[in-house]
């Protein structure tokens, strides 16, 4: 098998690394977190005009 | 780590749990906007070459390059008071109502979409040309992959590696224009008697022409989209996305010069990669790596822009109930849009498998088009509705009306350049948008609270 084969094989195996960690914490996150913690809220905040800005 | 430190960590999650946090600065704006347009200067834009020859390219690109200072003006003054994800959907929320708010939605999370799985199914053949063993498939799902999980993980890191990969990108560029030297007639590599071939097919070659220019900017306007994760909306989006857009206009005009210099005209019509052809031409190996990194980077900084914004899109619409609300979830550790990342990656990969780069990419460029219409349009009913005074901009665009109006008639152009070519794609879009816009009215719109749907308390608009 030549390094151009074992290459390949390795974005797979990189790739199927990947995506299980992501799954993995996906689901960890849905079941531990209530929906309402999860939910998207938005705070209305004034704009800021001056460009001072502010760490949220 | 002790049980305190847990407890406290879990307390400050659960207190922005469900909320987006302001971290980014003008540099992750102009990192996200030059990160996913960079790519069109790479590949794409040489089509305008075809059309109109290398006289017919440098007019569209710069009468495209004026759709997007248009684009961008409009695009930043509205952004600016509306300091919510979802960019143009959610000024079409505000200006348009839900109905052109969900097409517009929609159309983001296609244009990013399909442009994301254009970038790596490009990745993937880069990568089978370094030798042909190497397979693309394996290589576009690892792009994609990691791409994701860096999506995933946090905004921040996400587009501050974006701003080092786009700036080395852009900088080769640079480094093939000194390469040329460009400055010197005798020692000069550029063809300058030839630079200019004429009007191959006419005027109505530049009219073809337009439909690709919009490869040298696609994607800029996408800035507005991270508006609710600056950490001042009304100084960050101008800033990031004005110089963004200067970038663009100074690398597209570099790009025409050294390829058309450099390349034959009939031959950089064709051309796959023609910055790389370019290189090539120059027999500098340095050069030639150079363009070959600068390719994959430009590629890999447009997928990972385009993963962020069409996240960004498809939260905004289900938090504002538009699509069901499960996907409006936020990370409460990593403060993303976590399932709508999640859940817009398999469809990337679809896509990336179909393998058909035209295709896609002419579904994303159409379905921009019809927004930058919209754009030119909501333009000017924003100034009807909120009249200087009535609202604090954070930026406000000069000479009003004239960079709506150009909107609307050059982005009303590009759309029927793209009917002469691809008028089976245009019709396919309006179809597809119809049915989509059908759903919503008949199953989707009576579970859309209005509460929810408009968050910002503006004055009532002038004449309601």
């Amino acid at each position: 098998m030549s390094i151009w084969s074992l290459m390949n094989y390795a974005a797979w195996a990189v790739s199927a690394v990947i995506y299980f960690w992501l799954l993995k914490d996906f689901f960890k996150t849905n079941r531990e977190y209530s929906e309402d913690v999860l939910m998207g809220t938005y705070v209305e905040e004034e704009v800021d005009v001056t460009g001072e800005g502010g760490q949220g | 780590m002790s049980e305190e430190f847990v407890s406290i960590s879990i307390q400050e999650e659960q207190q922005t749990g469900g909320r987006l946090i302001k971290v980014l600065g003008p540099v992750h704006i102009w990192a996200l906007g030059v990160g996913i347009v960079l790519v069109g200067e790479f590949m794409g834009w040489n089509f305008t070459i075809a059309k109109g020859g290398t006289l017919g390219s440098i007019i569209a690109c710069w009468l495209i390059g004026l759709l997007y200072v248009s684009l961008i003006m409009v695009n930043t003054e509205i952004g600016s008071v509306i300091p919510e994800a979802g960019g143009q959907y959610a000024m079409a929320k505000y200006l348009m109502g839900p109905l052109a708010a969900f097409n517009v939605g929609v159309m983001i999370v296609f244009e990013y979409t399909m442009l994301e799985a254009a970038d790596s199914l490009v990745v993937g053949e880069l990568m089978h040309s370094l030798n042909p063993e190497l397979q693309p498939l394996p290589w576009i799902i690892l792009g994609l992959a990691i791409l994701t999980a860096l999506n995933y993980r946090g905004v921040y890191a996400t587009l501050t590696v974006n701003f080092v990969i786009t700036a080395i990108a852009y900088v080769t560029i640079f480094i093939l224009l000194f390469a040329t030297q460009f400055w010197s007639p005798d020692a000069s590599l550029i063809n300058f008697p030839d630079l200019m071939s004429g009007l191959p097919y006419g005027w109505l070659g530049i009219l073809g022409a337009l439909q690709f220019g919009i490869w040298f900017y696609l994607g800029i306007e996408g800035t507005a989209l991270t508006a609710e994760e600056c950490r001042s909306t009304g100084r960050s989006l101008p800033v990031g996305a004005m110089i963004g857009m200067v970038s663009l206009l100074i690398g597209a005009t570099i790009t025409w010069f050294v390829c058309s210099g450099l390349v034959q005209w009939e031959v950089l019509g064709s051309s796959v990669y023609p910055l790389y052809d370019a290189a090539l031409a120059t027999n500098y190996s340095f050069v030639i790596w150079a363009l070959f990194v600068g390719t994959i980077l430009s590629c890999l900084a447009s997928a990972n822009g385009c993963i962020n914004d069409s996240s960004r899109g498809w939260f905004s619409m289900a938090r504002d109930t538009l699509i069901p609300r499960w996907f409006g979830a936020v990370h409460p550790k990593y403060h993303t849009p976590y399932r709508a990342i999640v859940f817009l990656a398999p469809i990337a990969i679809s896509f990336g498998f179909t393998g058909l780069l035209d295709q896609v990419i002419t579904f994303s460029i159409i379905s921009g088009t019809i927004i930058y219409v919209l754009m030119g349009y909501m333009g000017l009913k924003f100034r009807q509705m909120y009249p200087l005074g009535t609202i604090e901009r954070g930026y406000t665009s000069p000479w009003h009306p004239f960079p709506s109006v150009f909107l609307l008639i050059l982005a009303i152009l590009v759309l029927v350049a793209t009917f002469l070519g691809y008028w089976i794609n245009l019709l396919a879009a309006f179809v597809f948008y119809n049915i989509c816009s059908i759903w919503f009215v008949f199953h989707r719109y009576k579970f859309v609270d209005p509460h929810t749907l408009i968050k910002a308390h503006w004055p009532r608009p002038k004449g309601y």
